[in-house]
């Protein structure tokens, strides 16, 4: 029966077109009330697809969210949590005990923690209730009213001189540092958002500004497992990009990969399934896209993240980006492997070969020459780069083969 | 740079990474084909009965064990043809998924 005040409001937020804001706190179906409860559920999950990227949708968990009623954020764009309140599972640890054995706690089992971390079903945590409204006050704020709006754009501010991009990347492509940091090097005012800070770290979401204007960033993180596309970081990255380009707001993507994570247990999780979201993702996008290679930009890698083979509309790459099919290391092993194996000295020939390779192909000017680099620019003119890329992308219009919908790799 | 901490060593494709290893990676369970031989729980339940003896010849698909689970009786079958070599369980044990049961050579 309460569905019906639910179903009300969300009816009333599509018709008139603003975003919908969900708190859940509940028990799950009324058992007492059968299958009309299932019904309700089934009314506002309807709904929740239905305004799927035409409303924001954003729900907050203050409280234990079970059974069905755990869909409904499951369908919207952004879930909020705050540690040790929400709770979500779909069976919860009384039914798995007494059928499956196992014993577990409801915060171990589907606290703020674990889905921030684990399961990547939320996409904000907090430590409080207030800290988690400032959030959804500060998302809103980045985000248009619906989809045929853009965000409302701000007065166009200075990044922070704290932040000094020449100083931020190390040389040495095998050591890390913080991408966050080139970010905020480059937004207005530094002003960073980040989504799913949690959950992948070898890749960085949020929102920011350039130029007053809303932008989604998708970045790789060296500081985090080399900064790896794996199967988590390309569900992460790839459903942000749909909610950027369902909601008219640009894409800047930051390149520095070594490459798809090695594994058994990545590739019998279905990395290739996985993996192929992404490059759907950034394929759909119509809208502006902007891509800057960093450092490395390795194999799959590299066209996955924003290439213009993807139909990015600006590819720029610093003088340190390397455009190759892999590292040197690996590369030499396999091309040059009889040259090494039946030389004198095995170790140095390897060493040669791999100057020799780095010298050919670990920079950005055989991609440049080709034109799947636009222009090679220095760090610190990025800003400027980017801001003029976006003003020319404003009235970006690409038109796409008459289809219902493509068949993504769910 | 203050974010020194925890810095590991990623292997990818042969060049070594200085970076921060994530929890799933460090946690990931290593890879062990299937040994034919080997009956172990799919499901945790509790052993209702015991079929075979030690040192008893079985065919394949003869019938093992009955593990109480998800409210069924799953009668657990032999995957090979071959002499039962060792039984891990007796009637009344509750076993987690993935314990050996019965080692068949």
């Amino acid at each position: 029966m309460h569905s019906r005040k639910i179903t009300k409001i969300m009816d009333h937020a599509l018709k008139m077109r603003m975003p919908l804001i969900g708190i859940n706190d509940s028990g799950g179906a009324r058992i007492q009330e059968g299958v009309n409860s299932l019904a309700g559920y089934g009314e506002i999950f309807f709904r929740n697809t239905l305004s799927s990227g035409v409303i924001p949708q954003i729900s907050v968990i203050l409280g234990p969210c079970a059974g069905g009623a755990v869909y409904s954020p499951a369908l919207t764009d952004f879930v909020f949590v705050v540690d040790n309140i929400s709770k979500m599972f779909i069976t919860g640890p009384e039914v798995i005990k007494t059928v499956l054995g196992e014993e577990i706690s409801m915060e171990d089992l589907g606290g703020a923690r674990v889905h921030s971390e684990v399961t990547g079903n939320a996409h904000f945590f907090a430590l409080s209730e207030d800290e988690c409204f400032e959030q959804i006050k500060k998302l809103i704020t980045f985000i248009p009213w619906n989809n045929s709006r853009k965000a409302r754009m701000f007065e166009p501010c200075e990044p922070k001189a704290e932040f000094n991009i020449d100083k931020i990347v190390p040389e040495d492509p095998t050591l890390p540092y913080d991408v966050r940091d080139v970010i905020r090097a480059i937004c207005d005012n530094s002003d960073f958002f980040e989504i799913m800070e949690l959950y992948a770290k070898s890749i960085v979401i949020g929102f920011g500004r350039m130029g007053g204007r809303t932008i989604g960033c998708v970045a790789n993180q060296p500081l985090e497992m080399a900064g790896v596309l794996d199967v988590d970081s390309s569900d992460k990255a790839a459903r942000f990009i749909r909610y950027c380009d369902a909601f008219n707001i640009p894409i800047i993507t930051l390149v520095d990969l070594p490459g798809y994570l090695p594994g058994v247990d990545q590739e019998h999780a279905g990395v290739i399934r996985h993996g192929a979201k992404v490059l759907y993702a950034y394929s759909e996008a119509s809208v502006p896209k902007l891509t800057v290679i960093l450092r490395k930009a390795y194999g799959g890698g590299y066209i996955a993240m924003g290439s213009r083979h993807l139909r990015a509309d600006f590819v720029f790459a610093w003088p340190t980006a390397e455009i190759a099919v892999m590292g040197p290391e690996g590369a030499a092993n396999i091309i040059f492997r009889k040259e090494i194996t039946s030389a004198e000295n095995p170790d140095l020939m390897r060493k040669q070969k791999v100057e020799e390779y780095k010298q050919k192909f670990a920079n950005p000017y055989v991609a440049a020459s080709r034109g799947y680099v636009d222009a090679v620019i220095e760090p610190g003119e990025t800003r400027r780069i980017l801001l003029h890329s976006i003003e020319v992308s404003e009235h970006k219009e690409v038109p796409m083969p008459a289809k219902k919908h493509g068949i993504p790799p769910f | 740079m203050e974010k020194e901490e925890n810095l590991n060593i990623l292997n990818i494709n042969s060049t070594l990474y200085k970076t921060r290893l994530s929890r799933k990676f460090i946690g990931r369970k290593s890879f062990r084909p299937e040994q034919p031989g080997l009956v172990t729980a799919f499901i945790p339940g509790t052993i209702i009965d015991i079929l075979v003896g030690e040192g008893q010849q079985v065919k394949k698909g003869s019938e093992l064990l009955i593990l109480d689970a998800m409210k069924m009786q799953n009668r657990l079958k032999s995957p090979v043809e071959g002499l039962i070599k060792k039984i891990h369980a007796k009637k009344g044990d509750r076993v987690s998924k993935g314990v050996l049961l019965i080692e068949i050579e």
